[in-house]
C-alpha cells in the first residue's frame, strides 16, 4: 500500500479538531509557552540588572578615595557597557526572528544560532563577573587590610610578604572563576541543552543532501 | 475590516492546518490543544510579517510547522489519548482501507520532525516547489526525500506491527 493511495484517509484522519477553539484576539497576545519568548523576557530582566550595578559601580568610582579601586571601576563599568549591547543585540534579533515567517530551514538555523550566541554571552559575562569580583575582593584587601576586632596591631615583623599575597590571590581567583564558569555551564545545559541538541539534529537531518 | 479580524476571518478559514500540524505532532490530548494555542499565538505575533507574497496556507503552514518543531515542553506523566483516537479504534469506520490507514498513520508518526513536515504537505497536495518553499529545500532535495519517505512507510507498512 502506498501513501498515494490513502491520501483521503489520513487527510480526513489528520483533520479533525483537536479540542481547542481560535481565541477572541482584541488587542492583547493570547498567552504562550514559547521558549523563546521567556528568554526575551529573562534577557530583559537581565539587563534591567545590568543597569543597576552599573549605577552601584559609578556611585563607587565617583566617591572612593583610592585612584586605583577608581580605574578600576570605571574598566569594570567600560566592559558592563560592552556586554550590555551585545545582550541588547540578542534581544533585537529574537524580535526580528519573532516578527519574521522565515522556511523552517532558516528557522531551526536562526534559533540554535540565538541560542548559542545567548549561551556564549552568558558564560563569558559569569567569568568575567566572577573576575571582576574576586579582584575587587584582593585589592580591597590589600589596600585597605581588616583588623580583627580587639586584635593587637600588628608590629611590623610579621607581615605577609607581597609574593605569597600574590599567589594566594592568583589561586583564590583561578578557584573562584572556575566555579563560577563551571556552574554557569551547568545552568545553561539545563535551560537550554536540550534544545540546542535537538536543533542541532533536526539540522543535520536537513543537511543530508540528496546525493547521500 | 480590521487586521485582527482579517487575521482571525483568514485561520478561520484554514484552521484545520493547525489541527494536521498538531495531531501529527502531539500524541497527548493536552499537549496538542497547548501546541494549538501556541500556533495561534505565533502566527498572530508573526501576522504583520505577512505581506501576500505567498498564499495564507503557505505561510500558515510555515508558522505551524516552526512552532511544532522547536515546541519543547516537558513530557507530562501521564497521556491523555484523543478521544476522536480511540473512537476511531474502537468503532473503525466502513472503509476497507481503514486498517491501512491506522498502519500508515502509525509509520508516518515514527518518522522524524523533518519528514513529518514533508509527508504533511504532501498529504495537502502543495506542489514540490511549495514544500521547497516551506522547507527551505531544493525541489530536487524534496523528490528525492518523499521517494526515501515513501520507501521507508512502504517496508513500515509491510513489517507486522507489534507495537499495538
Amino acid at each position: 500500500m502506498e501513501l498515494e493511495d490513502l491520501k483521503t484517509q489520513l487527510n480526513r484522519r489528520l483533520e479533525g479538531p483537536v479540542g481547542a477553539g481560535l481565541p477572541d484576539l482584541d488587542g492583547r497576545p493570547p498567552r504562550s509557552h514559547s521558549m523563546l519568548l521567556r528568554l526575551r523576557r529573562n534577557l530583559w530582566i537581565e539587563f534591567g540588572l545590568y543597569v543597576a550595578a552599573l549605577c552601584l559601580i559609578a556611585i563607587q568610582a565617583h566617591r572612593h578615595p583610592s585612584t586605583a579601586i577608581r580605574i578600576f571601576n570605571i574598566t569594570a563599568a567600560v566592559c558592563m557597557v560592552a556586554l550590555m549591547v551585545k545582550l541588547r543585540q540578542v534581544i533585537r534579533r529574537i524580535d526580528e526572528h519573532l516578527r519574521s515567517g522565515p522556511s523552517v530551514r532558516d528557522h531551526l538555523a536562526s534559533l540554535l544560532d540565538i541560542l548559542q550566541a545567548y549561551s556564549r554571552k552568558y558564560l563569558y559575562l559569569s567569568v568575567g563577573f566572577a573576575l571582576f569580583f574576586t579582584i575587587y575582593m584582593i585589592l580591597l584587601e590589600y589596600l585597605f587590610p581588616t583588623q580583627m576586632q580587639g586584635a593587637v596591631p600588628p608590629s611590623g615583623t610579621a607581615e605577609v610578604p607581597v609574593w605569597v599575597f600574590v599567589a594566594v590571590a592568583f589561586v583564590l581567583t583561578l578557584l573562584f572563576t572556575g566555579l563560577i564558569y563551571l556552574l554557569a555551564r551547568a545552568y545553561i545545559w539545563w535551560m537550554f541543552g536540550k534544545h540546542i541538541r535537538r536543533l542541532r539534529e533536526a539540522l543535520q537531518h536537513f543537511d543530508q543532501g540528496p546525493e547521500d | 475590516m480590521s487586521p485582527d479580524k482579517e487575521f482571525l476571518a483568514q485561520l478561520q478559514a484554514h484552521e484545520r492546518i493547525i489541527h494536521k500540524v498538531c495531531r501529527i505532532y502531539q500524541d497527548d490530548l493536552h499537549d496538542r490543544q497547548d501546541l494549538f494555542q501556541e500556533i495561534v499565538c505565533q502566527a498572530w505575533r508573526s501576522y504583520p510579517s505577512f505581506r501576500a507574497e505567498s498564499r495564507f496556507p503557505t505561510w500558515l503552514y510555515r508558522v505551524a510547522l516552526n512552532t511544532a518543531i522547536t515546541y519543547f515542553r516537558r513530557q507530562r506523566r501521564r497521556r491523555q489519548a484523543d478521544p476522536a483516537d480511540i473512537s476511531m479504534r474502537l468503532h473503525p469506520p466502513e472503509d476497507p482501507y481503514a486498517e491501512q490507514a491506522e498502519r500508515m498513520y502509525a509509520a508516518i508518526n515514527r518518522l522524524s520532525p523533518v519528514d513529518k513536515a514533508i509527508v504533511l504537505l504532501y498529504l495537502d497536495d502543495c506542489s514540490y516547489e511549495e514544500i521547497a518553499s516551506v522547507m527551505g529545500m531544493t525541489r530536487v532535495n524534496v523528490g528525492v526525500r518523499l521517494n526515501r519517505i515513501r520507501k521507508r512507510l512502504r517496508e513500515d507498512c509491510e513489517e507486522p506491527d507489534t507495537t499495538l
